[in-house]
């Protein structure tokens, strides 16, 4: 899965239920009905995906993550995460120049 | 340390005490109408937005038969849009239209019961003939409307020799899991207690013997999976009550969201908050899968010693030579409360 020129962003709907207590962050996608648990480094990830570029989340990332990840751990786990969110339909990908960001954009959290 | 939660992510909906069935294993004695006024759509409408606006993200719909109200389309759609929304259904009113409508509804995940691998045994405990078959046409309807779907059966005498088969034919029929639960003490299946119950011994080897067809789960609670999920547990029933969870039915209420707004009975009910601590007098040490939790469940720990902070007898290191076949008098109360 390759991602030229994307942005992104939380899909429309999608309910975010922060749980510190477990450190994790419980996600609810009701267009494809599941719910999803995520640990707080992707927790970071779906937090960055506002309408950002690639380039953008990845340098965002890195700066949220280090120094216990390097830079290409963070890209690689970047990655990963963002091709898995992408399946599950928590993240989507929309038209972007590269350089620009989409209409910022928030999930709704469930406070 | 016991798991907590500030606030419940996860909420049951005890939704109605009405049924199309007459199930002798019923532990909320449901009737085809109503004994008492139950929540109106509107009061469930705002219960459900009030729970979403207090982060509650997952809900668990259950009875009686949800399926049994007429309103449960409206309730579904409004609970989908904002809770991944779980439903337990016998399955009887299940058809492919049913199925489809369900799927359209935003349910996420269906549990079908079914007590028995062939009609004799699963339309004896449903007490009418014919469930057995629309209950397994259910389970295909509901994979084949693109639901994900388990099957339930709760494990007792009569059906304890068709465990593996019932695992074989959810398997069959496209489940994904089986949860295979222990008989509680609750509702009409007290009368029919001597009939149905089984030794601990008797229930653990059943389970020990199950052999799930691949690629499909199995679910079960026994040791060393004995969980106290009280410290999550969060219920209303229909007529509003606050019981913390389903199996606590007849033990617990902790007041009615009409009077009281449920958060309120989380953050301030003593009761409420003295379960969901978790304290226990002594635990198994090797009931390791149980999420951190402590003692086992507080339903049956209940029932049986009369107290909440006992050890849970069906545990086997935790059982003390309590007969599980032996039903403590005071459950057959009216209001069963126990004695000092």
């Amino acid at each position: 899965m390759s991602f030229p020129n994307g942005c992104f962003r939380k899909t429309r709907r999608l309910r975010i239920r922060p749980v510190p207590e477990r450190e994790v962050c419980l996600v609810y996608t009701p267009k494809s009905p599941n719910l999803y648990t995520l640990n707080a480094t992707a927790w970071v990830v779906l937090e960055l995906c506002d309408g950002r570029s690639l380039a953008s989340l990845q340098k965002a990332f890195h700066s949220a993550v280090e120094p216990l990840m390097s830079e290409r751990e963070a890209a690689e786990y970047l990655l990963v995460s963002l091709r898995d969110m992408i399946e599950k339909s928590i993240v989507e990908v929309v038209p972007g120049t590269g350089s620009q960001r989409a209409r910022p954009q928030k999930g709704r959290v469930a406070t | 340390m016991t798991p907590s939660f500030e606030r419940p992510p996860k909420v049951t909906f005890a939704l109605t005490e009405t049924c199309n069935l007459e199930c002798r294993h019923c532990y909320a004695d449901c009737k085809k109408t109503g004994k008492r006024p139950e929540l109106s759509t509107g009061e469930w409408f705002g219960l459900i937005d009030y729970l979403a606006a207090n982060g509650v993200i997952q809900t668990y719909i259950e009875g009686g038969e949800p399926l049994h109200r007429p309103d449960i389309f409206r309730i579904l759609r409004r609970a989908a849009g904002k809770m991944m929304t779980l439903l337990r259904t016998n399955g009887t009113l299940v058809d492919a239209a049913m199925a489809r409508r369900l799927k359209r509804s935003g349910v996420g995940h269906v549990f079908v019961d079914l007590m028995g691998a062939c009609r004799e045994t699963h339309d004896w405990f449903a007490g009418v003939d014919g469930s057995f078959a629309l209950a397994s046409a259910a389970v295909k309807h509901l994979v084949g409307a693109g639901i994900k779907t388990d099957v339930l059966t709760i494990l007792n005498k009569r059906n304890a020799g068709e465990i593996q088969a019932i695992l074989e034919l959810a398997h069959a029929l496209g489940a994904q899991r089986v949860g295979v639960l222990r008989l509680y003490p609750l509702g009409r299946v007290k009368r029919a207690w001597p009939e149905l119950a089984l030794s601990l011994d008797e229930q653990m080897r059943v389970i020990a013997a199950l052999q799930p067809p691949a690629g499909l789960g199995l679910m079960q609670s026994w040791h060393p999976r004995d969980r106290n999920c009280c410290w999550q547990s969060a219920t209303v029933n229909a007529f509003g009550d606050s019981i913390g969870c389903p199996y606590l039915r007849e033990y617990v209420n902790h007041g009615n969201v009409k009077d009281v707004p449920f958060m309120t009975m989380w953050d301030t009910n003593t009761l409420y908050k003295t379960l969901r601590a978790g304290e226990v007098e002594t635990s198994c040490a090797n009931c390791d899968t149980n999420d951190g939790s402590r003692g086992g469940c507080r339903s049956t720990a209940y029932a049986f010693r009369g107290s909440w902070t006992a050890p849970d007898p069906f545990c086997p290191t935790l059982n003390d030579g309590v007969d599980l076949r032996v039903l403590p008098e005071w459950l057959l109360q009216e209001n069963p409360a126990p004695s000092d």
